[in-house]
């Protein structure tokens, strides 16, 4: 089982229905040995170039655990779900993810220290 | 030539999600600016260049702009 990260773009005409498409892709997921540890829903968002015809769509992450060897049969599958108009799989690089936290608790410490105002930033100065 | 930033950015991870950041690094075509304009390292460099594909590739950022 590896971690993985899923950005899924709904059909934006969906928006008003959004629990069976996202329950379908859920389905999917689960289906295939997965396990959906966090979700995160940005909503409706305009794009940056038009997709399948769409000029906006619903933006949904979820971070799921599944077994390495699924993943192609997933993508397959998502690639002939009509709600869905493009997604992307991932793994998250978790050491750089907990190094770059380590650095900012690191350098919120330090600001701290100083007695640092907390609403500006570095690169403001 | 000037850089984006003065200092080097101790940033050790580009998040493809975090299309508002990865957006100093493009010019106003949509491209990827050099090593010497954003004054990265050559690995933060990559991994930035990976994250920003990635945002393309969802329609967070543009592949090309006011084309």
């Amino acid at each position: 089982m590896n971690e993985y990260e899923i950005a899924i773009l709904f059909d934006p005409g969906l928006e008003v229905d959004m629990d069976q498409a996202t329950k379908k892709v859920e389905k999917i997921l689960t289906d295939n040995g997965g396990k959906i540890t966090n979700t995160d829903n940005w909503g409706k968002k305009k794009l940056a170039y038009t997709i399948k015809k769409h000029d906006s769509a619903v933006y949904v992450f979820y971070t799921v655990s599944i077994p390495g060897e699924s993943v192609r049969r997933i993508e397959s599958i998502l690639n002939i779900t009509d709600e869905v108009i493009r997604f992307l799989i991932v793994r998250p690089d978790l050491k750089a993810i907990a190094k770059a936290e380590a650095e900012k608790t690191r350098k919120a410490e330090q600001a701290a220290k100083r007695g640092d105002r907390d609403d500006r930033e570095d690169d403001e100065k | 030539m000037a850089k984006i930033f003065k200092h080097r950015t101790d940033v050790a991870y580009f998040d493809y999600k975090d299309f508002k950041t990865l957006q100093r690094y493009v010019d106003q075509y949509g491209r990827i600016e050099t090593r010497k304009k954003t004054g990265l390292t050559e690995s933060q460099q990559r991994h930035l260049a990976v994250a920003i594909k990635r945002a393309r590739h969802i329609g967070l950022l543009p592949f090309v702009a006011m084309a």
